[in-house]
């Protein structure tokens, strides 16, 4: 059986002419970018509308693409950007919805449970309440669960400034947490935290 | 120190309360409409009306006719020409005028070059001659005002050396019984 092709040999093969390689692209990311995409904000029901989006603007830019980086770094990056102009435009069309994601919009995936749904939905909330260079940072690490340099690449920041802001970023998340979610924060750490 | 440990529990916290978020999945499938779009965006090739076993024959076909109708045409203006057809005489004759007509253009319009380019030369000469007279006149006057500069700068030397001759002395205790300065 021969060996799958590496993400290189295919962006390659892709940018050769054999451009029905890149499908195998989109079948081994789609989960990533559209877990991703949901967690930056965007409401289940629109992920695959920007998951197509990002799809297409990786096609078109692939001849950018940098082997010295993972694909999935790049990947992440083209991803948080979708996310970030779909909120713009979304909040262009409706300016009603400025912490919109509700509990109704999110139909619970297979393995959530309704409890884990709402603490998700309420979090996603709060979230929102953080400034975009903040929140950006935060959940590249703290929820795709990447390191500091494949965040800072990610962004196109140097490590140190994605530092402060990740330290920025909890302090406030905490604050607006105390303030406005109590509920959420996790019970062993109220006090050994406030 | 404390801020780093500060820093990791605060990390620590925020990977804590996060994890709701990170348990959230979402499935797509859309490589399908990913990959229509992209059809769709691809320049289309263009489709031959022939065969593709008919190409070959008739590019050469083409190559061969292209060449015999300019044969015909080079050899029908040949004959026309040496058999003294009015129409290929009064072509030549055009052609010929045109030619003498191109001919004094060129010739006039270098005339012309040639006289501005003459213009420009004399300028350029009286202008160099200009400066060689004048030469001698601006380096006298940056020697004179190099003089008056180290003059100044002397005289100025002079002033301070005689002040600080003839100044009075100050000692620290009177300075400070004049101005309550330092105890």
């Amino acid at each position: 059986m021969a060996a799958e092709p590496t993400d290189l040999e295919l962006v390659q093969e892709v940018l050769a002419g054999r451009i029905e390689q890149f499908e195998i692209l989109v079948r081994r990311y789609q989960r990533l970018v559209a877990t991703a995409a949901l967690r930056m904000g965007v409401p289940r029901q629109e992920i695959e509308d920007v998951a197509n989006e990002v799809f297409y603007k990786v096609f078109r830019s692939l001849h950018r693409y940098e082997p010295s980086h993972a694909l999935s770094t790049w990947l992440y990056r083209i991803t948080v950007n979708a996310a970030l102009d779909h909120k713009r435009s979304r909040r262009h069309d409706a300016k009603s919805d400025e912490l919109s994601p509700t509990l109704a919009d999110d139909r619970p995936g297979q393995e959530e449970t309704t409890g884990d749904q709402e603490r998700a939905a309420l979090l996603r909330e709060a979230l929102q309440r953080l400034p975009v260079h903040y929140r950006t940072p935060l959940v590249l690490t703290h929820v795709e669960g990447l390191p500091i340099e494949e965040v800072a690449k990610a962004l196109d920041l140097p490590e140190g400034t994605v530092k402060s802001r990740l330290f920025r970023a909890r302090a406030q998340l905490k604050e607006i947490l105390r303030r406005h979610y109590p509920g959420l924060v996790p019970p062993g750490l109220v006090e050994a935290n406030s | 120190m404390r801020r780093a440990r500060d820093d990791r529990e605060l990390a620590l916290w925020a990977q804590e309360t996060l994890a709701p978020l990170r348990r959230q999945m979402a499935e797509v499938d859309v490589a399908g409409s990913v990959m229509q779009r992209i059809a769709v965006s691809q320049p289309r090739p263009v489709e031959s009306l022939l065969p593709a076993r008919w190409q070959r024959p008739a590019w050469a076909a083409t190559l061969v006719a292209g060449f015999a109708a300019f044969l015909l045409l080079s050899t029908t203006a040949v004959l026309m020409m040496t058999n003294g057809d009015p129409g290929a005489r009064t072509a030549m004759t055009l052609a010929a005028t045109g030619g003498s007509l191109l001919l004094h253009g060129l010739t006039a319009a270098w005339g012309v070059v040639k006289a501005l380019a003459e213009t420009a030369l004399v300028f350029g000469r009286s202008g160099w001659t200009l400066l060689e007279t004048v030469s001698p006149l601006v380096r006298a006057a940056g020697v004179l005002a190099a003089f008056c500069g180290a003059a100044s700068i002397g005289f100025s030397a002079l002033i301070v050396s005689r002040a600080q001759r003839h100044a009075p002395l100050v000692s620290r205790a009177s300075w400070n019984t004049l101005h309550g300065g330092f105890s």
